[in-house]
């Protein structure tokens, strides 16, 4: 590569062309080229054969409803500038705090009331100062995906709340799901599978959910099945993912 | 329990993904290629660009059914994964959504949406192989692709001239372009993949753009 003064060579031209250069290499050039209207020409036609090749790959048809799921990414970011930006465990938590006792998480009607209670009760929940604290503690627990679901991973955080513990369960790289179906966390306690609630997944397999649980009830292992509906009581379906508690 | 989709997380992976790639995927071409690219396009998809940049979604979903097939053809190719490829074009076309008010590659929409795709394909690609260790080179024959008489015309011209261009590199010329250009190697990286030299891998990559330039310059109508 020369320097940003001298004119880069044929090989270097070529390099970039293809994208072979090293950033460095190649912000070099891209320097060089405020001050060389021929090396703008130059690197201009090697750009078009770097172009052209992005249209070489053997078409495939994408899925049905991508469009839709854009569609949907986008206008929804619309609305959140709109209305503010909200952190997505802000969310979850919000909803936690709403949510019924025990195992009982609450299922909210639809999912602008879900964003408009969340809201108000992050707000007040920053106000008193509490979640922010309750949610930069509490335990994390890794799940990884199994021979089932290998690309599948999840983060689940047990937060402690007075005489509850907080489940907060993210998940990606999930098989998607067909209705009736949905993904099943089970949490082992004393030898027993104890449901710790059901979520779906959308764009890149990623699915959250949330859960109370009493703070006594010590459990060993969780895991998350592909369950035929949320009517199971026991697993069913094959184990997507896995995890062991240390305590 | 209340299914709960997660909201933040793809954001803050698109953070990650811009600071690993060194910089915004959505960073405006440059101005300095006029009717330059074998694939500048026709006014119309700059104004569904300039549409985009005022929010107008119908723009967007146009954008999308002119070249949505073409950006997942690329994903597909580059990260071997059909799953990974639907959130790569999804994650491109949202990144072209908020990137429209800083377009400045006037003619050359497609290669600027490709760009992107290509970039974060690549970076989807790298991210796996690193945890995965189970990512695969494109399998697919890169100039094989048949008849498409779902393509738009022009895109389908190109393509076909594009692969006939390919098609004429040697098989050593075109294997270090695939590793490069759609595996996202440097040219160090390639050499050592491909057990060659690296003053080796330079020249096969020299003559691989040599050839495909005059190729393309000569058959363009």
């Amino acid at each position: 590569m020369s320097g940003q003064d001298r004119c880069p060579d044929e090989e270097t031209v070529a390099l970039y062309a293809l994208d072979a250069l090293s950033p460095r290499e190649r912000e070099g050039i891209e320097a060089h080229l405020g001050a060389c209207l021929a090396c703008r020409a130059r690197l201009a036609r090697a750009r078009a054969v770097g172009d052209a090749l992005l249209v070489s790959a053997p078409r495939v048809e994408p899925p049905p409803d991508l469009e839709a799921r854009i569609l949907a990414e986008v206008r929804g970011e619309r609305l959140r500038r709109g209305g503010g930006r909200m952190r997505w465990w802000a969310a979850v938590a919000a909803a936690v705090l709403v949510g019924a006792n025990g195992w009982q998480a609450w299922r909210l009607a639809t999912a602008q009331r879900q964003l408009a209670k969340a809201q108000a009760l992050r707000r007040e929940a920053w106000a008193e100062g509490r979640l922010a604290a309750e949610l930069s503690g509490g335990e994390r627990v890794r799940l990884r995906g199994t021979a089932a679901a290998r690309d599948a991973s999840a983060t689940v955080r047990i937060v402690r709340q007075g005489n509850e513990r907080i489940v907060l369960l993210t998940a990606r790289g999930l098989p998607a799901v067909h209705a009736p179906e949905v993904y099943h966390l089970w949490l082992l306690h004393d030898g027993r599978r104890l449901s710790g609630g059901t979520f779906t997944v959308g764009s890149g397999g990623r699915g959250a959910m949330a859960a109370r649980i009493p703070a006594d009830v010590a459990f060993q292992a969780m895991g998350v099945t592909l369950e035929p509906s949320a009517a199971t009581v026991r697993p069913l379906g094959p184990k997507v993912l896995a995890a062991e508690l240390s305590s | 329990m209340a299914p709960m989709k997660e909201d933040d997380p793809p954001l803050m992976a698109r953070a990650r993904r811009d600071a690993a790639l060194g910089g915004d995927p959505v960073a405006p071409a440059r101005r300095d290629a006029p009717g330059e690219s074998a694939l500048a396009q026709a006014e119309s998809d700059d104004g569904l660009v300039a549409r985009m940049a005022d929010g107008d979604t119908e723009a967007l979903a146009e954008l999308y059914r002119r070249h949505g097939r073409a950006a997942y053809s690329l994903a597909v190719a580059i990260t071997g994964d059909g799953a990974a490829a639907e959130e790569v074009v999804q994650d491109a076309f949202v990144r072209a959504w908020r990137g429209a008010g800083a377009f400045e590659a006037q003619g050359r929409c497609l290669p600027w949406l490709l760009q992107i795709v290509r970039r974060l394909a690549l970076d989807e690609r790298r991210r796996r192989r690193r945890e995965l260790d189970t990512v695969a080179w494109p399998q697919e024959d890169l100039v094989d692709d048949g008849h498409q008489p779902e393509a738009a015309a022009e895109e389908r011209d190109v393509a076909v001239r594009v692969r006939r261009a390919i098609s004429s590199l040697t098989p050593e010329q075109r294997e270090a372009v695939r590793f490069v250009y759609f595996g996202g190697l440097s040219q160090s990286e390639a050499a050592r993949a491909l057990n060659i030299p690296l003053g080796t891998a330079k020249g096969r990559l020299r003559a691989a753009y040599e050839h495909l330039r005059s190729q393309l310059e000569a058959e363009r109508p």
